[in-house]
C-alpha cells in the first residue's frame, strides 16, 4: 500500500512494476476481460433508493484495480488479532443473551441493552443452551499508517461481500491470470468448504435435515449475493414465505411434501423473521420462527439478535468488556484515532493514485475454531479526497490478494476428501413452482396474443369479411389487447411475466433472464411497424423457449414451467379456433387457422393449396404429428404431468393428471366431424379445470398471479 | 377478593384464512398479590397445536396454530382469581431524582428489571411533551402522591372517548386532542414517565364489571382494561397507577399481562394468511365470587 509519504510498499513492488511493463493496449485489453466476465455473469448490486423492481435499479458490479495486496506476515499478525476479536463477540453475545454478567457486575449498564431495538426479548435467553450464537462474521478493518489495522465496525447481523469477494477474483483473474499464479495468491474456496462442511456438520448434530439461504427476497440490495453464494454452496435459497412452522420445527414447503430445514443461513435483518413475535408489518418473516428457536431445532446463522454487536453504545465500553469477559485487552480494537492512514493504490487513467480503503474480512466458526478468509471485501474511495464510503455512493471495489509465504498451503487438501457424490436436487419450494407455472402459462399467453396480433394487422388492409375480423377481434379482446393499437396490450402481458421471472430469477442463467427482460423495451411506442414488432417478439420468446429447453435443468421447476406452456397453449388455441370455426366465415377463417396453428406450408405439402375444412380441422386440432395441434398439446401436457411430484412421493398429482389423461384419449380418438364450436369450448374449460385443480394439488396456498395474498395481522 | 372472570374475544374471516398462528395473553398473572385459583381456555375451532409458553416479563403465553381453513375464530377464559393486593404506601416512595438514580444504576437484567421498562418499545418512546404533562402534578416532596396526581390529572382533562384512536395514534395526538381510551392514557403516562426517568411498565388486564353498591361506575370495565405500573424505588418497587380512573390500583383491578406498550401485551395477537378482512367482537365480565351468575358455577368448579 501507499504510506503517507506517498511511497509503495515493498511487497507491492511486484504487481506495480509488472503492470508498467504493460502498454496502454495491454493494460486495456486485460481490464476488458475482467468487465466483460462481470456482465456476461450477470454480477450486479441494486440500489436501494430506486423503488421499483426494474432494471434501472441495477447497477453493474464496480470492479477496480489495483487489487490489494498484504503480504504473508502482515496477514497472519492479522489473522491472531481477527480470531481473538471474534472469539471475544461471540463470548460477549452468548453472556447478554444468557447470564448477562456484564449487566449484573456493573461493566455496561443495563440501559445500553434495553435501549437497542437488536436485543431482541423473545429470545432473551438464547444463549443458554449453549449453542453457539456467532458462525459467520465480518470485520471492517481501516490502515494505519504504521501498518496497523483498526477495528472501523463488526458485522454480525448478516454481512454481505463475500460473494462479491469471489467474484473480484474470478474477473481479476482473468485481468491477471499470470501475475496471479506467480505470486503465489491464498485461494477463497478453502474458506468456504470449511464453512459449508460446517453447515452440514451442524445439521447432522441437530438431527439431520436441509440447509438454506434466507433471502429477503429480489429486491434486496445485495439479492444476485444470496442467489450465488447459495449455488455456490449447493444450499437452497428460500424466502420467509417459504417457511412454515409446525411441531416448532421449520419447514420448507416444497412440492410433493414438507421438508424439515435445521440450518438457515439468514441474509435478513432479524426483526423481519417473525411477524409474530417480532416486527408485526413483516411481510418477509415466517411466523413461528422464534418458536423453533427456542426449542433448538433449527441454528439461524447468524443468531436473530446478532445486530446488537454492531451497536455504536457498545464501543466505550469495549475495553472493559474485553477485560471482564477475555481477560485482557483485544489486539484489534475500535480506536477512534485521527491518526494518519495508510491508502491504497488506485489505477485510473493508466496511473495509480492513492485511495483510502476500508477492507473487510469475514470469519467463520468451523470445527470449534474461528476461521478467517483469506482474502476479503475491499472498497476504494470515489476520489482522492474522501474516506472510503459504500458502493452505492460511487466507491470502487477490489480484490484482495493475501500472499502466501509458502509454508502453510492454504488450500487445504482435507476438503478434498470427502467423496464426490452426486447432489441429489434439492427439494422445489412451492411458490417457486407456483411462479414457474404462472411464467410458463403467461409466455405462453404472450406468444399466443403476438401471433393473433400479427395476423391480425396483416391482413387488416380491409379486405377481411366483416365476421372473420370480428372473430379475430374477439381473440385479441380476450387478451386484454386492442386492435387498432395493440401494443399496449402486449406490453402488459409481457411485463407481468417479467414480473413473475424477477420472482425467481435465481433459476435461470442470465442469458434467460436477458433475453426475457428485454421483451417490454421492444413494445415500446414508436419505431417500427406492428408486424415487425411482433416478429421482433415473437422471435425473443423463441429464444427464451430455447434456452430453457437447453439449459434448464430437467427438474420439476422445469416441469411445472412446461405445465404452464402447454395448458396455456391449448386454452388460447381452443379458444382461438371456436372463434373460427363456424362455417359461414369461410375460407378466410380456415387460413386463419392455419396460419394461428403455423401449419400452412405443412398442410400445403401434404394436402394442396385448396382448403378442405376437414383437413384443416385435422391438422390444427387432431393431427397428432403437428406440433401446434390440440392433441399433441393434450399429450405432452399428460407425459410432463406424469412425472411431477404430487401429494405422496413418487406419484404424480392424481386429480389433474386423470384430467389430463382423459382430455389427451379424446382427442386422439375424435375425428374431424365432431370438431365443433362447442367441443372446442369444452377443451379450453377442460384444461382450466386441469390448471385449478394442479394448482390446488401442489402448490398451497395458490390464486394465482394476480392475487393480493398476504400475511394479516389479527389485533 | 375473589373473582370471577368470563372473556369472549372472537373475529370472522371473510373469506375463510387458514394457517392461522396465534399468540395469546388472557390468563392471569400469579405475582403482584394475585393467586390463579382456576383457568380454562376453551378455542374454537380446536388449534392444531396449543403450546405455553412465558414471554420476556413473565407473561403467560399460549401458542396457537390453526392449520385448517376456518371463517371465525373464538376464544374464551374462565378463571377465578384471588387478589389481595392492598394499598400501597405512596407516601414511602422516595423523591423523584432518588427514584431516577437508583433507576440508571440498577442492575437486575431480566424481566423484572427497571432498565428493560425504562426505553422505548414498539408503539411507544419517551416523549418530552408527555413528560412535561407527567411533571405538572409532580410536587418536590415524595414521588408517590405526584404520580397519583398525574393519574387524575389525566382523569380530569381527558375525555374518555371509544372509536377516536386506534393502534396508530401517537402520543402526541392524545396529547393534543385531550381524548382517547384506556389504552392511549395508558401510553401516555408511560411516555412521559420514562422521559423523567421513571420505569414504567403497561398493564393489562380487567376491572370488576359492577362498582360496589354507592360507588361510580368505572369506565373500561367491559373490555379489558390498561394501566400503568411506576416504579418507585427498589424498597417499594411497582405501584400501579390507572390514568383512566384516576386512582392507585388496588384490590379492583386484576392484571393479565405487563409490558413495555400494548405491543408486548397484545392479548390476541396472530398472523393468517388471507386475501380478505376481519371483524372482531369481545366481552368481558368480572364478577366478584359471591355475585356470580349461577350458570358459571359449572364451568369453573371442580368436577
Amino acid at each position: 500500500m501507499v504510506g503517507p509519504d506517498g511511497a509503495l510498499r515493498p511487497h507491492y513492488r511486484f504487481l506495480a512494476d509488472r503492470i508498467a511493463q504493460m502498454d496502454n493496449w495491454e493494460l486495456q485489453a486485460r481490464l476488458g476481460r475482467a468487465d466483460q466476465y462481470l456482465t456476461q455473469a450477470g454480477v450486479h448490486y441494486r440500489d436501494a433508493a430506486e423503488g421499483d423492481a426494474g432494471d434501472a435499479a441495477e447497477r453493474g458490479w464496480p470492479l477496480g484495480f489495483l487489487p490489494l495486496v498484504l503480504d504473508a506476515a502482515e496477514w497472519q499478525r492479522m489473522e491472531r488479532g481477527l480470531k481473538a476479536r471474534a472469539q471475544y463477540l461471540e463470548a460477549l453475545l452468548a453472556d447478554l443473551y444468557g447470564a448477562r454478567s456484564v449487566v449484573r457486575d456493573g461493566v455496561l449498564p443495563a440501559s445500553v441493552l434495553a435501549g437497542d431495538p437488536e436485543f431482541l426479548l423473545p429470545l432473551a435467553n438464547q444463549a443458554v443452551s449453549g449453542q453457539p450464537l456467532l458462525t459467520f462474521l465480518a470485520i471492517d478493518l481501516r490502515p494505519r499508517a504504521d501498518g496497523g489495522w483498526d477495528v472501523v465496525a463488526d458485522r454480525t447481523q448478516a454481512p454481505s461481500g463475500a460473494g462479491f469477494a469471489l467474484e473480484n477474483r474470478v474477473a481479476t483473474g482473468k485481468a491477471f491470470p499470470d501475475i496471479l499464479k506467480t505470486a503465489q495468491v491464498q485461494r477463497l474456496a478453502g474458506f468456504f468448504h470449511a464453512f459449508r462442511d460446517e453447515l452440514h456438520d451442524v445439521a447432522d448434530r441437530l438431527g439431520g435435515g436441509g440447509i438454506a439461504v434466507l433471502t429477503p427476497g429480489p429486491m434486496s440490495e445485495t439479492a444476485y449475493e444470496h442467489a450465488y453464494l447459495a449455488r455456490y454452496l449447493g444450499l437452497q435459497l428460500v424466502e420467509g414465505g417459504d417457511l412454515t412452522v409446525a411441531a416448532d420445527k421449520v419447514f420448507l414447503r416444497s412440492v410433493g411434501g414438507d421438508r424439515v430445514l435445521k440450518v438457515l443461513w439468514r441474509r435478513m435483518d432479524a426483526d423481519y423473521a417473525d411477524p409474530l413475535e417480532l416486527l408485526p408489518t413483516s411481510q418477509i418473516g415466517t411466523p413461528g420462527l422464534c418458536r423453533a428457536i427456542r426449542a433448538g431445532s433449527v441454528r439461524i446463522v447468524n443468531a436473530l439478535g446478532a445486530g446488537i454487536l454492531e451497536s455504536p453504545a457498545l464501543a466505550p465500553y469495549e475495553d472493559a468488556l474485553a477485560e471482564h469477559l477475555t481477560g485482557g485487552p483485544l489486539a484489534m480494537r475500535m480506536r477512534r484515532g485521527t491518526g494518519p492512514t495508510a491508502s491504497a493504490p488506485f489505477l485510473t487513467g493508466g496511473t495509480l493514485t492513492p485511495r483510502a480503503l476500508v477492507l473487510r474480512v469475514y470469519l467463520a466458526r468451523c470445527a470449534g475454531a474461528w476461521r478467517v478468509m483469506p482474502g476479503g471485501f475491499a472498497r476504494i474511495a470515489a476520489d482522492g479526497g474522501s474516506d472510503a464510503g459504500s458502493i452505492r455512493d460511487g466507491g470502487r471495489s477490489v480484490d484482495v490478494w493475501v500472499l502466501s509465504d509458502g509454508i502453510r498451503d492454504e488450500v487445504t487438501l482435507l476438503s478434498g476428501t470427502r467423496p464426490f457424490r452426486r447432489q441429489r436436487p434439492g427439494p422445489l419450494p412451492a411458490r417457486a413452482a407456483d411462479n414457474l407455472f404462472w411464467l410458463g402459462r403467461q409466455v405462453e399467453r404472450l406468444d399466443q396474443a403476438t401471433r393473433l396480433v400479427r395476423l391480425y394487422r396483416d391482413r387488416a388492409d380491409g379486405t377481411l369479411p366483416g365476421p372473420v375480423d370480428a372473430a379475430l377481434r374477439q381473440g385479441l379482446a380476450r387478451f386484454g389487447v386492442m386492435p387498432r393499437a395493440p401494443r399496449a396490450g402486449l406490453l402488459a402481458l409481457a411485463e407481468t411475466a417479467r414480473a413473475i421471472a424477477f420472482r425467481i430469477r435465481d433459476r435461470f442463467s442470465p442469458d434467460g433472464w436477458r433475453v426475457l427482460s428485454e421483451v417490454p423495451r421492444l413494445l415500446e411506442p414508436g419505431g417500427k411497424d406492428d408486424i415487425t414488432v411482433a416478429n421482433n417478439v415473437l422471435g425473443r420468446l423463441a429464444g427464451f423457449t430455447g434456452l430453457v429447453a437447453e439449459n434448464m435443468y430437467r427438474l420439476d421447476g422445469w416441469r411445472f414451467l412446461q405445465c404452464g406452456r402447454k395448458i396455456e397453449r391449448g386454452i388460447a388455441a381452443s379458444q382461438t379456433l371456436a372463434d373460427l370455426i363456424a362455417p359461414a366465415l369461410g375460407d378466410d377463417a380456415l387460413d386463419a387457422m392455419l396460419e394461428l396453428a403455423d401449419s400452412r406450408l405443412t398442410y400445403r405439402r401434404r394436402y394442396s393449396v385448396e382448403l378442405w375444412r376437414p383437413a384443416v380441422l385435422d391438422m390444427a386440432v387432431l393431427d397428432p404429428l403437428n406440433p401446434r395441434s390440440l392433441a399433441t398439446v393434450a399429450q405432452e401436457l399428460e407425459a410432463v404431468m406424469l412425472a411431477l411430484p404430487g401429494d405422496e412421493a413418487d406419484s404424480p398429482p392424481q386429480a389433474p393428471l386423470a384430467r389430463a389423461a382423459r382430455l389427451s384419449v379424446r382427442l386422439r380418438t375424435a375425428t374431424a366431424p365432431e370438431v365443433t364450436e362447442a367441443f372446442l369450448r369444452r377443451i379450453g374449460q377442460d384444461l382450466a379445470d386441469i390448471s385449478d385443480l394442479l394448482a390446488a394439488t401442489c402448490f398451497t396456498p395458490s390464486a394465482g398471479p394476480d392475487a393480493a395474498l398476504k400475511s394479516g395481522r389479527v389485533e | 377478593m375473589r373473582y370471577d372472570i368470563r372473556l369472549r374475544i372472537g373475529y370472522d374471516y371473510a373469506p375463510p384464512v387458514r394457517d392461522a398462528r396465534h399468540v395469546l395473553r388472557l390468563t392471569p398473572r400469579t405475582d403482584r398479590g394475585q393467586t390463579l385459583e382456576a383457568a380454562r381456555l376453551v378455542i374454537h375451532p380446536t388449534p392444531s397445536e396449543h403450546r405455553v409458553d412465558h414471554c420476556f416479563f413473565g407473561n403467560r403465553t399460549e401458542h396457537v396454530l390453526l392449520r385448517a381453513p376456518h371463517a371465525s375464530l373464538s376464544v374464551t377464559l374462565m378463571a377465578r382469581v384471588g387478589v389481595a393486593r392492598g394499598l400501597p404506601a405512596l407516601d414511602t416512595a422516595p423523591p423523584l431524582s432518588e427514584v431516577v438514580e437508583a433507576a440508571a444504576l440498577s442492575r437486575g437484567a431480566d424481566g423484572t428489571a427497571p432498565a428493560f421498562l425504562s426505553a422505548a418499545g414498539r408503539l411507544v418512546a419517551p416523549q418530552a411533551d408527555a413528560g412535561a404533562f407527567i411533571r405538572q402534578s409532580l410536587s418536590a416532596g415524595s414521588l408517590g402522591p405526584g404520580l397519583l396526581a398525574a393519574a387524575q390529572a389525566i382523569r380530569d382533562e381527558f375525555a374518555y372517548e371509544p372509536g377516536f384512536s386506534d393502534l396508530t395514534t401517537s402520543v402526541t395526538t392524545v396529547l393534543r386532542e385531550k381524548r382517547g381510551v384506556c389504552q392511549d392514557f395508558a401510553h401516555l403516562m408511560i411516555a412521559g414517565l420514562r422521559h423523567l426517568g421513571i420505569p414504567a411498565a403497561y398493564v393489562s388486564g380487567f376491572l370488576r364489571t359492577e362498582p360496589p353498591d354507592g360507588a361510580p361506575r368505572v369506565e373500561g370495565a367491559d373490555a379489558m382494561h390498561a394501566w400503568v405500573e411506576a416504579w418507585l424505588g427498589p424498597d417499594l418497587g411497582w405501584v400501579g397507577f390507572d390514568p383512566t380512573n384516576g386512582c392507585v390500583v388496588e384490590d379492583g383491578h386484576i392484571a393479565v399481562a405487563i409490558g413495555r406498550d400494548y405491543a408486548d401485551v397484545a392479548p390476541v395477537a396472530g398472523v393468517v394468511t388471507t386475501m380478505g378482512g376481519q371483524a372482531a367482537f369481545h366481552a368481558v365480565d368480572v364478577v366478584p365470587q359471591m355475585e356470580r351468575p349461577a350458570a358459571w358455577q359449572a364451568a369453573l368448579d371442580p368436577r
